[in-house]
């Protein structure tokens, strides 16, 4: 396999913008994340980023189970200690099943150097019946309000929900009414392959969490939801952002943050990356800071977009016609496409995946 | 296996350490050669309830 190290690529071009940005108390100095489940604890991908100058790891969840992680005391002294010592922020993602299960987990971190905690509420419930607590909005706000009660009062919650709803913004209200500080949308959603030859479903565990791609629009849509009801709350955008230019269509959502994640296991220097390129994309759409985008797609621009000089390249894959209305211009291309161009992506990247993973637990 | 850095922990597998205790490991990191008498043949493909960090 070739690895190519991205950390020196790009230092060239740094425009002036401020990416500082605010998920409730805390304040960072740029809004890319590393998405939980795929960036392990952060270690594996120093080498091929900068981890001190994005905003954040989001570890893989642990819980009371373990799964294929070290367990929760291992993870205490050995993870949180390394990314505290290079100054990288934590984000903790727990899980659990039964809400005592994320009491236990929240009440081992009391003291601990986290900057946040993200509870992956996308977990079958043993007492009920294995329902997803993501999918229920008391079960949910059970669970929110637990760790709120034994989180350290300072380190802002975010629920993190699962796409798998009827209606994601009454589960977000429920979330926040119990005591989050703001919410990550959205959670793999659930999907399976059957393998054709052996006639039988392909993963172990019948279905998995669908992530990559093929889930950004379903994510982008939910960011849309809930910021639109929420204006106020705090929101991270995860789903499918391979670019800049895709960071960029949540953060005009609604989001004050993205997570990367599936990018990660073909270009394990994608959050730098993804920062920087985001960073041109403000730059090219004249905008000063990161904040002024939030939400900027709700409102009407209050100031004249700049001409594009060039698309984005690889990063340009929504198109928008000069005249939505419709008329024939031929030096325009996007306007003569089919309405899929609105969703079809620019030229793409080669080895572009769609990834069933492991459920993220 | 997804990355090949040690991220996305589809690779593992259940390996008898040293000390004699089981621990999942990663192969594209930890491996990718193991002493084959140390792999948890009959456990591949689940996580052993004896398996170091696994604690329920």
């Amino acid at each position: 396999m070739t690895v190519t190290l991205r950390h020196d690529v790009g230092t060239t071009r740094r425009p002036a913008i401020d990416m500082t940005t605010t998920l409730g108390p805390l304040t960072v100095p740029d809004p890319v994340f590393t998405a939980s489940g795929c960036a392990a604890a952060g270690q594996e991908l120093a080498p091929f980023n900068d981890l001190r100058e994005i905003g954040g790891v989001v570890t893989k969840s642990i819980n009371s189970i373990g799964l294929q992680g070290p367990g929760v005391d291992v993870f205490i002294t050995r993870d949180l200690g390394w990314l505290e010592e290079h100054e990288v922020r934590a984000v903790v993602s727990i899980a659990g099943s039964s809400v005592d299960d994320y009491t236990k987990i929240a009440n081992k971190l009391r003291g601990k150097p986290l900057a946040m905690i993200e509870v992956n509420i996308s977990c079958p419930n043993v007492d009920d019946r294995n329902q997803v607590f993501a999918c229920d909005r008391n079960a949910a706000a059970a669970v929110v309000a637990a760790v709120r009660r034994a989180a350290p009062p300072t380190v802002p919650v975010f629920a993190k929900l699962s796409p798998d709803v009827t209606d994601i913004v009454s589960i977000a209200k429920a979330c926040v009414d119990a005591g989050a500080t703001g919410l990550s949308l959205i959670n793999t959603t659930l999907g399976m392959v059957i393998d054709t030859r052996t006639m039988r479903p392909a993963l172990a565990g019948v279905t998995g969490g669908l992530s990559g791609p093929a889930i950004r629009p379903l994510a982008l849509r939910c960011v849309w939801q809930v910021h639109e009801a929420l204006p106020e709350v705090p929101l991270f955008g995860i789903g499918g952002i391979r670019t800049g230019a895709d960071a960029f269509q949540f953060i005009l959502a609604g989001a004050s943050a993205v997570q990367v994640g599936t990018v990660i296991f073909h270009d394990p220097g994608a959050p730098s990356r993804i920062s920087r390129e985001l960073r041109d994309v403000l730059a090219a759409r004249g905008l000063k800071s990161l904040q002024q985008a939030i939400g900027l797609a709700h409102r009407e621009p209050e100031f004249v977009i700049p001409e594009d000089p060039e698309p984005l390249g690889a990063e340009a894959d929504v198109v928008v016609p000069d005249d939505p209305a419709g008329s024939d211009s031929p030096e325009d291309p996007a306007s003569a496409d089919s309405p899929s161009a609105f969703f079809t992506d620019g030229p793409a990247h080669p080895d572009e995946v769609f990834d069933i993973a492991a459920e993220d637990a | 296996m997804a990355c090949g850095v040690g991220v996305c922990m589809t690779c593992v597998l259940p390996v008898i350490g040293s000390d004699g205790n089981t621990r999942m490991v990663r192969s594209c990191v930890d491996g990718p050669v193991f002493a084959g008498d140390r792999i948890r043949w009959d456990a591949l493909g689940s996580v052993p309830a004896d398996a170091i960090g696994v604690t329920t």
